[in-house]
């Protein structure tokens, strides 16, 4: 093996210790088996048995980073998932990069299964029970998501009135999907029960999120592919009129990257002069909803050549509100607080993105 | 300058050039307004007519100028017209 004697990067560093607000961080279960003690039948024999359950749908790529979806520090030596342990998340980012607040964001979505809703429902609330008890209750700075099946809105509102009180629950999650717009009537209850709530509703790329082409040959074509899951959310958000219906809804996009933002805005824009007459319950420019409503998340951090080219997407986008810093924690594409901000951007600026920001839009 | 004729007999007259790309509007389309009350719903509206650019399908707001989309931002000169005997005469 190459042993490595010196470790550059091109990527400016600048150090950092403003307070951090994290707002991508992921909490596994070890196994499916772990939901068991917070299920009721028939549902719980059915993960129990030997060789029942199995989990909601896998990732179909095989992963070619050195320790799969892990950052290499993360994966454990006895093969449980990274992100299944609290003690090394505390030790790994919680107090070394002393994050004040960090919201879970769950990888696990019930919504993604397409038979057995109820056992579907079921699940969600399983889930949101075992993270209350086997995380949250761990550590003043964690904060949680709501995890829903969306395939029933009225259950998901439900599930979300049930724990979304808990003043430690900051959002519902929905998986980035590609295959269906949350935005439709039929889920406004969950929309309805998140601003209900005061919770903020968080849309993230799931097991089964592809792209406009379906799943492509290889894991870096999707990777860099899948915003347009977002972007189809996000579109589907202004057009079907939540934000009218909802002018209390915030949505935070996550781990979607963020660049594409403007041009989103413009086109929608462009086409709202157009097309207004289609969809006139949509009483705004779109992009004012967006800037207004909706804010994106830090991580996966891109790196134009020229670092100003960055800088000004705050400038096309009109504001410097809408980005909140995350790492992505415990993922293999985890962007440090330290270094992660070109030298492009002021420190006032780094400062609002590292928290102040997720602050006053999480009302944290 | 485009002029237009109301279902109530009535005229309108606004400046012929599209503020985007300078299409002529008088080539466009006379339409009540689409409005609605709530997602889903589309309704035309009696007391509104916009005229559409034939490139793009720009609307303007025919009594005011403005566009529906951005008030502030995109209008076009409205002027005033009038069927007087058998003559439309337009006050600029």
């Amino acid at each position: 093996m190459v042993k490595i004697v010196n470790q550059e990067t091109s990527i400016p560093h600048l150090a950092e210790r403003a307070p951090v607000v994290d707002v991508d961080v992921h909490e596994e279960l070890r196994s499916v088996k772990e939901l068991v003690p917070y299920l009721g039948e028939p549902w719980r024999s059915r993960v129990e048995i030997a060789d029942g359950w199995k989990g909601v749908d896998r990732f179909p790529y095989s992963y070619p980073q050195i320790s799969g979806v892990a950052m290499a520090e993360a994966a454990t030596a006895d093969g449980a998932p990274a992100g299944s342990s609290y003690e090394l998340m505390r030790e790994q980012l919680l107090d070394a990069y002393g994050v004040e607040l960090a919201v879970l964001v769950s990888a696990f979505h019930p919504t993604d299964m397409r038979v057995q809703p109820e056992f579907a429902t079921a699940l969600a609330s399983a889930y949101n029970d075992w993270l209350l008890e086997n995380w949250l209750d761990k550590d003043e700075r964690l904060r949680g998501s709501v995890t829903v099946a969306a395939q029933d809105p009225w259950e998901a509102a439900r599930e979300i009135d049930r724990v979304g009180g808990d003043p430690r629950m900051v959002q519902v999650v929905l998986p980035a999907s590609s295959r269906e717009v949350f935005a439709r009537s039929f889920y406004h209850p969950i929309f309805e029960a998140a601003v209900r709530n005061g919770l903020v509703v968080a849309f993230h790329q799931s097991n089964v999120t592809e792209t406009a082409v379906g799943l492509p040959d290889y894991y870096i074509e999707w990777h860099t592919a899948i915003s347009q899951a977002w972007q189809s959310q996000l579109i589907g958000l202004v057009c079907h009129g939540v934000f009218d219906k909802y002018p209390e809804l915030r949505v935070t996009m996550i781990e979607s990257s963020w660049t594409w933002v403007p041009s989103t805005m413009w086109r929608l824009d462009h086409n709202y002069r157009s097309l207004r007459r289609e969809v006139p319950w949509v009483k705004r420019m779109p992009s004012s909803y967006i800037r207004e409503q909706v804010r994106f998340t830090t991580q996966p951090m891109e790196y134009p050549e020229d670092a100003e080219h960055l800088y000004r997407m705050f400038e096309m986008i009109g504001s410097d509100e809408f980005l909140l810093f995350s790492t992505d924690y415990p993922h293999w594409d985890f962007d440090s607080p330290q270094h992660v901000f070109p030298s492009t951007f002021p420190k006032d600026l780094r400062r609002q993105i590292l928290s102040d920001n997720a602050r006053n839009f999480y009302d944290f | 300058m485009a002029v237009a004729c109301l279902d109530d007999g009535s005229y309108k007259a606004v400046a012929n050039t599209c503020p985007h790309e300078m299409a002529s509007l008088a080539n466009g389309r006379v339409e009540k307004m689409w409005v609605s009350d709530g997602v889903g719903h589309l309704r035309a509206a009696e007391e509104k007519c916009v005229i559409i650019c034939p490139w793009h399908n720009f609307e303007f707001d025919l009594e005011t100028g403005r566009s529906p989309c951005e008030p502030d931002r995109l209008r076009i000169a409205t002027y005033r017209a009038e069927l007087e005997e058998d003559e439309v005469v337009v006050y600029v």
